[in-house]
Formats: structure tokens, sequence, C-alpha cells
């Protein structure tokens, strides 16, 4: 305890927990890199249909050359381990493959849709972090009351609706019952600002209410188990202000707890607006990965699924690096573990 | 210690299932009898004939719901029974056993807890054909890492409890232990992640669907929503083939949210042991 009153201490015991976490991200980046590489060749089947997808598999079976020629380029030929290599310095070089169905390189069609996918889950999720924290912190004190409990009730309704059936009913009662948004797509550089706007204003608010329901309902349950620790009672029975309890004794020490199990779930979250961006045609990841899907492109689907992942595991990094500057318990806890 | 009396969470959830059940017995029960054949006219809308109107093809979509409920509640439920055993196990063995095993386990959860599953499954579900098996195996196979840390939480508060410690002491297997008592023990933590998991397995089984990876000739109910977005129901305003599939699948994840959070709160599992180890 006392030795983290002590610079030294405490910055090697900053350098350790920094060499853990970076080992663990690189695990985790390493791990989907691999799964990327190994799920077509592993798969039953053919790999060379699912490293090139069923166009360019069609046209290859009758054409013995270019499976040579493919073949050569991806090193099927060569022991796995090469062909690992060989796959790695692709990646490398930014050399995603070649989406046929596209008829483009998959690195430009990832590159021009992963902003997309951000602009479009971004806002709403950073958003809700902040009203379902400050709503789930509310009603999980006092939750005997009344109004609390139809609200959380609400919650549970709103969590359980799939968001791309929301976003599909949105689109019915506001765009083609009242005409007020547009059936779909998602705003250019050449559009106004009020319809860009217009274009935005569905996506966000299905994605925001999906999530702040989700956000609130686990941070609701971690106020209820925070309620109990025995801090609290002594807080309470300090006689401290109402704001000052609430702010400095439920919702600081709820945070760090808080941020790691919102980044765990992230990955759920983030699946769910990949498929609202389907029904609202909205390019970004999602709706290329269902694209994939349909015209059995491969590659394409491939590179989708790893994008995803590496953006969910970029998210959870973040929570992690913020949770540790939030909450001291977690430099003990880490730092003093086992 | 735990009151027998079902809370108002678990009485509701309760009952939104049987809704589901009820269905899914009038679909076999009745079959053909009261349902309506293929109409004549695409997208009638609700009438005498056809209760919910009819879809692309003319289909009545009562009947395609009724039957839907077969293969989405099938799906949640085995999916969830192996995810939920696969998760067990794990948790079990890992915080009981410690050491170098919990470090692999713990490793191999941290991982996959990560990584997010449904984009995983999509490309999975591509590559290995989407038939009813698969959809079972990949979402039971991928689904198991919350389950494995909430078990692994709460064996490792059994490890260091008196019995267990009695139970080393006059030199029982570690296996016998694990088997004997640790699982009995995290049996509420289990049964609570079973009833939840089902609710993800159906609402994950419904996102598969809906992006195209399901089995065609058995339609669950995301296969429906699949169909309306595809063929162009959204844009012709038949609202009825696609908002009923998607009341369906709400009510019956809602039914199985409710009652797997009512049996959280009845085993007192509370979102902090949701937190890693590491």
């Amino acid at each position: 305890m006392e030795g983290l009153n002590d610079p030294a201490m405490r910055a090697s015991l900053n350098t350790s927990f920094f060499i853990r976490k970076f080992v663990r991200y690189f695990t985790l980046v390493f791990t989907i890199i691999f799964l990327n590489f190994a799920m077509p060749r592993l798969m039953p089947g053919d790999p060379l249909l699912f490293l090139f997808g069923e166009e360019v598999y069609g046209a290859a079976i009758r054409n013995p050359e270019l499976i040579q020629s493919l073949s050569a380029k991806y090193g099927l030929n060569k022991p796995i381990f090469d062909q690992f290599i060989i796959y790695l310095g692709n990646l490398f070089r930014g050399d995603l493959g070649y989406s046929f169905s596209y008829g483009r390189p998959i690195a430009e069609i990832i590159a021009e849709r992963v902003p997309l996918t951000l602009l479009m889950t971004l806002p709403p999720t950073l958003l809700s972090l902040v009203t379902g924290a400050m709503l789930g912190l509310h009603l999980g004190f006092n939750p005997e009351r009344a109004h609390k409990k139809a609200i959380s009730s609400l919650l549970m309704v709103l969590y359980s609706v799939p968001p791309y059936w929301m976003a599909i009913v949105a689109i019915l009662v506001f765009s083609l019952w009242f005409n007020l948004t547009p059936i779909g797509g998602a705003p250019s550089p050449g559009m106004s600002i009020i319809t860009g706007v217009s274009h935005m204003i569905l996506p966000f608010s299905v994605i925001a209410l999906f999530n702040a329901a989700y956000v609130a309902i686990i941070m609701r349950g971690l106020t209820l188990e925070i309620a109990e620790e025995p801090f609290i009672i002594t807080a309470k029975s300090k006689g401290l202000s109402y704001i000052k309890f609430k702010i400095r004794h439920l919702f600081i020490p709820s945070l760090a707890p808080f941020l790691s199990i919102a980044a765990i779930e992230l990955g759920f979250t983030f699946s769910g607006a990949l498929l609202v961006e389907i029904a609202f045609s909205w390019p970004g990841m999602g709706y290329t990965m269902w694209q994939a899907v349909v015209e059995r492109d491969y590659p394409l689907l491939q590179a989708t699924f790893t994008m995803t992942a590496l953006i969910v595991v970029l998210a959870n990094a973040l929570a992690d690096l913020a949770s540790y500057a939030i909450d001291p318990r977690i430099r003990l806890r880490e730092n003093g573990r086992n | 210690m735990v009151g027998i009396k079902p809370s108002f969470m678990e009485t509701t959830g309760l009952l939104l299932i049987s809704l589901v059940l009820v269905m899914v017995i009038l679909s076999f029960v009745v079959g053909n009898v009261i349902f309506y054949p293929r109409s004549e006219s695409p997208y009638s809308p609700p009438s005498q004939s056809n209760l919910l109107g009819t879809d692309d093809l003319g289909d009545d979509v009562l009947t395609l719901i009724f039957r839907g409920s077969r293969v989405s509640l099938s799906i949640g439920i085995i999916g969830s029974l192996v995810s939920t055993l696969i998760g067990t196990v794990i948790g079990a063995l890992s915080g009981f056993c410690g050491g170098s095993l919990d470090d692999i386990l713990g490793w191999l959860t941290d991982l996959f807890i990560v990584i997010p599953a449904l984009p995983l499954m999509i490309v999975l579900t591509a590559y290995l054909s989407p038939s009813f098996w698969n959809v079972v195996l990949v979402i039971g196979l991928l689904w198991w890492p919350t389950t494995a840390r909430l078990v692994r939480a709460r064996a490792w508060q059994l490890r260091s409890s008196t019995f267990v410690e009695g139970l080393i002491g006059i030199d029982a297997s570690k296996i016998y232990i694990v088997f004997r008592h640790i699982l009995p023990n995290v049996l509420g933590v289990v049964l609570a992640r079973f009833v939840l998991s089902i609710s993800h397995a159906i609402l994950l089984e419904a996102g598969l669907s809906f992006i195209g990876l399901s089995d065609p000739t058995n339609p669950s109910w995301g296969t429906i929503l699949h169909f309306a977005m595809t063929r162009g129901a959204l844009l012709q305003g038949a609202w009825w083939t696609f908002v009923p599939p998607g009341i369906a699948i709400s009510m019956t994840s809602l039914g199985f949210i409710l009652l797997g959070m009512g049996l959280e709160q009845r085993y007192r599992i509370g979102p902090k042991s949701l937190e890693g180890k590491i």
C-alpha cells in the first residue's frame, strides 16, 4: 500500500502494467490475423474457393494457368508456414487481396468504408455512454421507486429489440409514412448540410437508443452492487450531501468496472450497429459484409471481419487505458495480483 | 436463503416464454389445419383469409411466423446449451485448479471475449454453409467466454471456502472435487447464463439470418426479415411481412432476458464478476 506513494516504485509498477497490456493486445491482434489466415485454409472445401471468392474460382477451375498463377501468388503449393510468411508480407504491404465483385483492391474499398462506419457508430456510442451511465446511476440508487422500476422495464424491452429491426420500423414510419427522412444512404461530400443531417438522424437515433438502454442496464446493475459495499454505508453515515455522495461514492467507484464491462460488450453493440447499416443501405463495413455474403466474395468478407475485429480491439485498449487512469484500485489490483 | 417465490421479472419472463412455447406447439399440433395455403396474391394486406397478410410469394405470414418459431427457439436452446456447457467446464476447471491451467484458459477466454463474435460467426457460417447444425455449432463454439468468466469467478470463491479446503486436506482428487462439489455449487450461475444465452443465441441467429446466412428451406424469423429486406417489402410498405417477425424475436428474447436477469438476482450474480482477471 505505502509502496504506491514512492515514485520509483510507482514507475516500475506502471511499466509492468503497460508491458502486460502490450502483450495482451499484441496477442489479440496476432490471433485475429492468424484466424484470418487459417480460416479459409482449414475449412472443409477447396481453400481456393475461399481465397478467391466464388466468381474467380468458377473461372479458375476451367483455366489451369490462372490457378497456377494465383496459387503462386499466395504460395499455396508451399508448406503452411511459408504461406503464413507470404500472407504476413502481403498484409504489411497493405495488400488485402482483390475483390472481384467490386473489381477493385480490397484495401481501397475498406479504406473508403471504415470512416463511414465510424461516422455512424462513434457519435451515438459516445452519447449513449454518457447518457446511459447517468441514467443507470440514477436508476440503480433507490431502485424500488415506482418510476425507476417502470423506466428499467422499458430499458429491458429496448435491449431485447434487434436494432436492425428497429431501424426498419423507423424507416417505415418516418420515411415512408411521414416522409420526413430519406429512405437510406449515407451523406456524401456534395450534399447540403441539411440533407446530410437528414440522412444521419435515423441511424444515429436507433444506435444511440439501443446502446443507451444497454449501457444503462449495465450501470444500474453496477450501482446496485456498489451500493452494498461498506464504504457506501460509511459515506451515508457521514451525512454527506446528496450530490457529493452520488458522484464521489457511487459514480467514481463504478466508473472503472463500468468501462471494462462496456468494453467487453462493445463487440456486441458494434455488431448490432453493423447490421443497422444494412437496413439503411449505409455503405460502411456492415453493408460491405452483407454484400460480400450475398456475392460469395470471401476475400472481402474476411477483410471486413479483420477490420471490425481490429476496431473493437482498439476500443478495448482505449477503455483499458481510461480505467487505469481513473481508478487507483485498478493500479493496486493489477500490480498486486498473484 | 433463496426465496422459492418467483420475482416479478421471472414471472413476466416465464409468461412470455410460455407464449412462444404455445406458438411452437400450435405449429406442430394444428399444422396445416388452421393455417392457410399459399394465396394467389403477393403482398396482400391482413384480411379475414390471411390474418397477417401474405409475403412476396403469396405465402401466409402468420403460418411462416408459427413455423419460424420452431427454428428460432430450437437454435436458441441448443446453441445456448452447447455454449453454456463449454463455458461451465472451462470456467470451473480454470477457477478451481488455478496455476498454469487457469493462466492458459483465462488467456483463451480473454482473447475470445474481445474478438467480436457476430462478425466471426458470419465468416464461419459463410464458409460452412448455413445449415441448422452449423449455425448451432458456430453459436455454441463462440458464445462461451462470458459464461466461463462468471463461472470462474464463482469457482474461485468456492475454492477458498472451508469445505473445499477440507476436501483438499483429505486428499480428494481435483477432478472429483470439481465435478462433485464445485459444479453443483455453481449451478445457479450456470442456469442464469443458460437462460440469458438462449436470448443471445436467438438474437445472433436472427442476425445471421438477416444477413442472409440461414437455411432458406427452413426459414426462421430472421430469414423472414431477410427476405422482406431483399425482396423489397419495405419499399412496398408491406409492414405486415416484417413487423410481426421482429415482434416475435423481441418478445422471445425479452422473455429469456427477464427470466435470466431474475435468476441472476436470485443467485446474486453482479456485473462486477464479469471483470476479467487480466
